[in-house]
């Protein structure tokens, strides 16, 4: 029985009644909560997917990571400090530590006959000894021979001066100890911590050890990106630390690992005779660092500066133009057949997939409008330059992809401004401009906005289309005009996913990461301009 | 060049607005037929008819308003200042600075209630004292004292009745010759639609009214002249069937239809 009951009217039979009403009631009302409960569903599953994302990135962006590195930034320092013009770490090494009154070497007794005149048969204690101190090691003597690293950093803990160790040795402080093998390899060493370390190195010395531990052609190379005397001293300390130091990553673990399985990693670098640091792959290092072949040294600042100029070339050439054509259309236009054979076909290109787009930039603007995109015309670059492939090209082509939108986007916004509001513009006696200009935009400027933004967003991740433009696959000098080589962030993600070293994933992480951000700022930009937009039309 | 029209009130008096012959169409539509209709200087005419009838069709021809609507096409001629509005070498423009309207829903400019006013004057080049003109539009039409100290806020602000007499003054502060309104109370409570009629009697003395009311009462109390329109059932097309004075048309219609309408037989 229902609660209340129904007048007796005419068709009274036609509605349902008592018990049915309330059941129908609660059947309606059932259907109702079903479709809440899948809605909630979608959105919990849509956070779900999104954290997973997250979490995956922040979980590659930061870890233990296992390093050795070839040469220690004390070793490439001291051999500077040393002047020592030859790339070979061999047993010469001696003879460049001749007259550096801080360092010893021990040495096998079979290397002995090949040490230079004046160190032979100097026994430690010797005035020569004091000067040098290098110290010639007998066999006999165990407990120098003996040495390992663990043993020479204990040694040089434990004792600030040679004396420390033994009476009759020198009084000297003891800051350096190399120890060379039998085929005469500088195989171990270890220094006090207060030697110097890259950081105080300036550019003339940073040049000088490049020039010492690189081999010429590798020299040349890099001369040819840009002469090595016009670079910075930060690009020149990236080039050290990434070919003459050399730190090789054995392993990288991800976050959960690192928090989860901290003693299994320390034990792992232990026995690998390497440091066990935490890392952030993520640093203001990785920003401003250039691309290298080195993943632990890569940075991403050339991929960020080409994404900045081309997305700048694309937000000047599209969004001018596509809220200048929503405008035109919307307000100008007269709505015959051909207006709206323009839209549908604008309606259709905005479904084109991108990658045709990339083909279609491929011809206009890298090959037929080479002259321009590549600069020859401006007389900017030599034409090999680049030819057509560069952030000029790439702008442009990300601009034409984008262009659809952005009008079918500033149409809609248009389109929602009332037409009362027109009407009471012309009412005063206003042309068709004047109401564009002061009442139809201001209205609509926030969705214009919005509707460009996400567009511009959209344009700062593809990777398709450039890939077809030819972005270039390594680039470590920086984009400093339209005309130049340019690659941008998510080709640079793809390319370093595509590696087969684990830490190249690390980076590309920390590189997501950082594209997130970009698009974030972008957008929360967008926000900003939108509000400001929408308090103006009071 | 000398503009088409002269400013002020046009000379000899007489008719303001003379439409012969006027016929609309929305696309295949035929609206209205064959309208011939004289509106009296200084005087409030009011248009009535059921709805449908096309009386604000007929009222958008008066100032081009119609040229907005895409479908829509006019045929026959308005004159206003002995010039055919129509004529091609008329600029709408023009005609709508001398013809100004007021709709049937309030719709101030999303700007400050000043801009609300000044806009329409800025935009044709008016150089005197703008805060001068915007103070003596908005005591016209008996708004001053309730705005004149948030002057800077949003027409949007307003009370409907407000918001309706601030289009009011909008209208009126680009010195039209005529103002055309659309049922411009028919948003309002019956103090505020009290207000605005006081103010139409007010304006009458120095412009010509004319006004699309659905209130019988209304349009007997205020207006000056009646126009009856009708529709033609079979084709929905509208038709003038009857003009005259108020008194008149409401006295004694020549026309069965008009008195059929304006004693409540109808619609
Ligand atoms: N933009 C338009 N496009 C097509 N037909 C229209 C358009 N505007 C009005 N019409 C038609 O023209 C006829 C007259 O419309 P109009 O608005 O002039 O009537 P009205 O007399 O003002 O009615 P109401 O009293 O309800 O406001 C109606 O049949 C309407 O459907
Ligand atoms: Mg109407």
């Amino acid at each position: 029985m229902g609660v209340f009951t129904d007048k007796a009217a005419v068709g009274a039979s036609d509605w349902p009644q008592g018990a049915g009403e309330t059941s129908r009631t609660r059947r309606r009302r059932v259907r109702g909560r079903v479709w809440r409960g899948l809605l909630r569903v979608s959105t919990v599953f849509g956070l779900l997917v999104l954290t997973t994302l997250l979490y995956n990135v922040v979980n590659s962006t930061w870890g233990y990571v296992v390093v050795r590195d070839q040469l220690s930034e004390q070793l490439i320092v001291l051999l500077e400090r040393s002047h020592i013009t030859h790339a070979e770490r061999r047993v010469d090494a001696l003879r460049m530590v001749d007259g550096n009154p801080h360092a010893v070497v021990v040495l096998s007794s079979q290397l002995v006959p090949a040490v230079p005149d004046g160190f032979r048969g100097v026994p430690i204690g010797d005035q020569h000894a004091a000067l040098a101190l290098i110290a010639l090691v007998p066999e006999t003597n165990r407990f120098l021979l003996g040495l390992d690293e663990t043993l020479l950093r204990q040694l040089l803990r434990a004792g600030s001066r040679w004396a420390d160790l033994f009476p009759h040795w020198p009084t000297e402080s003891i800051s350096l100890v190399f120890v060379v093998d039998d085929d005469g390899v500088l195989s171990r060493w270890a220094a006090r911590q207060d030697l110097p370390n890259l950081d105080n190195l300036g550019t003339d010395a940073l040049l000088a050890v490049l020039e010492t531990h690189l081999s010429a052609g590798l020299l040349r190379r890099y001369d040819r990106e840009e002469p090595m005397a016009d670079r910075s001293r930060a690009n020149l300390l990236a080039l050290v630390e990434e070919r003459v130091k050399e730190p090789e990553v054995l392993a990288t673990f991800t976050l959960r690992d690192s928090l989860v399985r901290r003693g299994e990693i320390q034990a792992f670098a232990e026995s690998e005779g390497a440091i066990a640091e935490f890392r952030s792959w993520l640093t203001l290092g990785f920003l401003v660092r250039p691309q290298s072949a080195n993943a632990a040294l890569s940075g991403i600042r050339t991929a960020l500066l080409g994404s900045l100029w081309v997305i700048a070339i694309t937000i000047i050439f599209s969004v001018p133009l596509g809220i200048g054509a929503a405008i035109y259309l919307e307000e100008f236009s007269s709505r015959n057949w051909f207006g709206r054979l323009v839209e549908t076909n604008i309606n259709n290109l905005a479904g084109v997939p991108s990658i045709i787009y990339g083909m279609l930039g491929l011809v206009i603007f890298v090959r037929a409008l080479t002259q321009i995109t590549s600069g020859s015309l401006f007389g900017a670059v030599s034409a090999d330059e680049a030819s057509g492939r560069t952030i000029l090209s790439a702008g442009l082509t990300l601009g034409l992809l984008i262009l659809p939108v952005i009008i079918i986007t500033g149409q809609e916004a248009i389109r929602a401004v009332p037409d009362s509001l027109r009407e009471a513009a012309y009412g005063v006696g206003c042309t068709r401009w004047q109401c564009v200009r002061w009442h139809v935009l201001p209205m609509a400027v926030p969705g214009i906005l919005t509707g460009a933004i996400l567009a511009v967003s959209r344009a700062l991740g593809e990777t398709a289309p450039l890939v077809v433009i030819g972005a270039a696959t390594f680039i470590s000098v920086d984009p400093t005009n339209l005309f130049a080589k340019f690659t941008v962030l998510p080709i640079q993600i793809y390319q370093w996913t595509a590696r087969p070293q684990a830490e190249f994933r690390n980076i590309a992480a920390a590189a997501i990461l950082v594209l997130l951000a970009l698009l974030l700022i972008t957008n929360a930009t967008a926000v900003l301009l939108r509000n400001r937009a929408e308090s103006q039309r009071i | 060049m000398a503009s088409t029209f002269i400013n002020g009130t046009a000379p000899g008096g007489g008719y303001a607005l003379t439409a012969s012959r006027l016929q609309v169409w929305y696309g295949d539509f035929h609206a209205v037929s064959d309208v011939n209709l004289e509106v009296p200087t200084h005087r409030i005419t009011a248009i009535i008819g059921p709805s449908g009838c096309g009386k604000s069709t007929i009222l958008r021809t008066f100032n081009r308003m119609n040229d907005l609507v895409d479908v829509a096409r006019v045929e026959g001629s308005v004159h206003y200042q002995g010039v055919d509005i129509y004529g091609p070498d008329v600029d709408p423009v023009e005609v709508r600075r001398r013809i100004g309207m007021v709709f049937q829903k309030p719709n101030p400019f999303p700007k400050s209630i000043f801009e609300n006013v000044a806009w329409g004057a800025r935009i044709h080049g008016y150089k005197g004292d703008m805060e001068q003109l915007v103070e003596e539009s908005l005591r016209r039409v008996v708004l001053w004292d309730e705005v004149k100290d948030k002057l800077s806020q949003s027409g949007l602000s307003l009370s409907g009745g407000q918001q309706q007499r601030l289009c009011i003054a909008r209208a009126i502060a680009v010195q039209p010759d005529i103002v055309l309104m659309d049922e411009p109370c028919s948003a309002l409570d019956p103090i505020a639609t009290l207000h605005i009629e006081e103010l139409m009697r007010d304006l009458a003395a120095q412009y010509t009214i004319v006004v699309v009311t659905h209130n019988m009462q209304q349009a007997a109390r205020v207006s000056d002249y009646t126009a009856f329109f009708s529709v033609i059932s079979e084709t929905r097309t509208g038709e003038l069937v009857e003009v005259g004075p108020t008194d008149r048309i409401f006295d004694s219609p020549e026309d069965p239809r008009t008195n059929d309408y304006i004693t409540g037989r109808f619609g």
